[in-house]
């Protein structure tokens, strides 16, 4: 082949090859950090699903003004404890402790005169509805 | 035959007045009939007057000339009498009753210098007495001077009052209504939305049937107390949340210089770049910074500093992400530097909280700073966070970076859309 047939060739399959090649620039929609949770098949959680440790996964709503980090250990003779990182400045951690419940819907109650709470769970994960936001927990191991 | 004489004479001195009465009832039964009586009339009158004389009183009819004058004195001597009896009787009566009263003052004295109990009890009356007059000659000026001091001072009182009045009106007048009624409107909508969103009053423990009841735990209710003793928030905390946790108020204000500090976890930046062979994005959320920023006044000295770690930009491509780290120099010049100079703003919606304008500063690119603009949007999410996004064209020649080219024919453009999609929480309030 002579190199006028090459040259020819070669741009001829330069812009079909182009062509062929999908575009990979983010959408400007899709350019910020998307905090929504992937499709789960959420169901609502029992005793035996609760107990356990849990670490926040995200954190959505006016609670999220207020509180950076959450954990609780829950336990399965009915006390919790949790620890939740408040914003500051400084930052500042609180610590309670106490007993959970279900109420009569099936909300979980994370103490005595705390709001009830949607509690749903789905592939190792524990999301708390209430009416300041929306809470997605990840089980944690005990190290 | 006159016998005057003997008639005076004669008159008997016991009843007397009896005798006079009926003397003059017949003398003046007489004298109505007056001149005109006749004769026989006459006669009749003078026989029954002699009926008088006849009991034996030595009364005669023979004086019948001498009767009004001599009644008339008797009158006027018994008037006389009269009125000496009363004057008598009155002083009579006067003299008494005042010596009555000195009687009985003297019986009281009496008894009291009879009595020692009375006695002890008079001298302590006369005590109180004096007490009384000596307090109240001794508060009678005391009031009289503030009585005198109140009327004094009342026009003043009233003066400054007056002037209170005023400018409490005055106050109130240059109060901002509207502000004021739309704080109240706010503060009414959030308390008709908490109120909305209570949440039920858990029933007791017991009485609670729970999904499960084999695996719900059987212990008693324990106020959920803290275990530590942390130092509080930075508001004091309201209510106990469905975390269980109390959540301090709500202290977001939109118009308030406060330091905002960006959220890697939540913030990304990056590229779009354009070659003969596909167009494509390098990002990152390998990014820190700060803005201190009154999103009421954004123009008012803002201060701003992003830093994004070169070599972490991923365009999806290994290899292009390699000849991208040789071509940013990323080893020795290892971060993406803007730093916000000035901002111009085109909308500041204070009821929306969102912003608009164009965000002035220097980008430093392998080490090379050029002044840089960048039109940016500015807003806030329901968690309270700062959401600042925006895009601006980078001449990639002017900062001194190598535009790739494979062969002549591969190359990519030499501008890119550089753009930044930060989350930003605020960490600090400043002052102005």
């Amino acid at each position: 082949m002579d190199p006028y047939t090459r040259a020819g060739l070669l741009l001829a399959v330069v812009p079909l090859g182009t062509g062929c090649l999908a575009s990979t620039v983010v959408a400007e929609d899709d350019r910020a950090v998307r905090t929504a949770e992937a499709e789960h098949a959420w169901r609502a959680a029992s005793a035996a699903d609760l107990v356990g440790l849990w670490r926040t996964r995200a954190l959505t709503g006016a609670a999220a003004a207020a509180i950076l980090d959450l954990s609780y250990w829950i336990s399965a003779d009915g006390r919790f404890s949790g620890a939740a990182l408040f914003a500051g400045p400084p930052p500042t951690y609180q610590v309670l402790a106490g007993t959970w419940r279900f109420d009569e819907q099936g909300r979980l109650v994370l103490g005595d005169d705390a709001e009830p709470a949607r509690a749903e769970v789905a592939d190792g994960l524990l999301r708390l509805s209430g009416s300041e936001g929306s809470l997605t927990l990840e089980r944690t191991e005990l190290r | 035959m006159a016998r005057p004489a003997v008639h005076r004479a004669c008159r008997p001195a016991g009843a007397r007045f009896a005798r006079e009465k009926r003397g003059y009832g017949g003398w003046f039964a007489s004298a109505g009939g007056g001149a005109k009586r006749s004769g026989v009339e006459k006669g009749n009158a003078r026989a029954a007057r002699s009926r008088y004389t006849s009991d034996g009183a030595r009364w005669r009819d023979t004086c019948n000339a001498t009767a009004p004058s001599r009644m008339k004195k008797l009158l006027t001597v018994a008037g006389a009498l009269a009125l000496l009896a009363w004057t008598g009787l009155g002083l009579f009566a006067w003299a008494n009753v005042g010596e009555r009263v000195h009687v009985t003052i003297e019986e009281g004295e009496a008894a009291a210098r009879t009595d020692p109990a009375l006695a002890a009890l008079a001298d302590e009356l006369a005590v109180l007495h004096a007490d009384v007059r000596a307090l109240a000659a001794a508060l009678g000026p005391n009031l009289q001077g503030l009585h005198d001091e109140l009327a004094a001072h009342v026009d003043e009182r009233a003066a400054a009052l007056e002037r209170e009045l005023v400018a409490l009106k005055a106050e109130l007048a240059a109060a901002p209504t509207p502000d004021v009624a739309h704080e109240l409107a706010a503060l009414r909508a959030e308390l008709a939305a908490h109120a909305g969103a209570a949440p039920a009053e858990p029933a007791p423990l017991a009485s609670a049937p729970a999904p499960e009841p084999a695996a719900t735990p059987e212990v008693a209710p324990v106020d959920p107390s803290p275990v530590a003793a942390p130092p509080a928030p930075a508001e004091p905390a309201k209510k106990k949340s469905f975390l269980a946790f109390q959540l301090p108020s709500d202290d977001f204000r939109f118009d308030e210089r406060r330091v905002w500090s960006v959220l890697p976890s939540l913030s990304r930046v990056g590229f779009d770049g354009k070659s003969t062979l596909h167009d494509f994005t390098g990002a990152t959320s390998r990014v820190e910074g700060e803005l201190e920023v009154d999103p009421g006044r954004p123009s008012a000295t803002p201060r701003g500093l992003v830093r994004v770690q070169a070599a972490a930009l991923d365009t999806g491509n290994a290899d292009r992400d390699a000849e991208m780290r040789e071509h940013l120099a990323a080893a020795a010049h290892p971060e993406i530097v803007f730093e916000l100079e000035r901002f111009e703003p085109a909308t500041v919606d204070a009821a929306a909280q969102k912003v608009a304008g164009t965000a002035h500063g220097k980008m430093t690119i392998r080490g090379v700073t050029r002044a840089l603009s960048m039109p940016v949007r500015l807003a806030f999410d329901e968690a309270r966070r700062m959401t600042l996004d925006g895009e601006a064209s980078v001449h990639l020649p002017d900062y001194g970076v190598p535009v790739p080219s494979k062969l002549g024919v591969i190359s990519m453009e030499d501008d890119v859309k550089v753009w930044i999609a930060l989350k930003l929480r605020a960490s600090a309030r400043k002052d102005g």
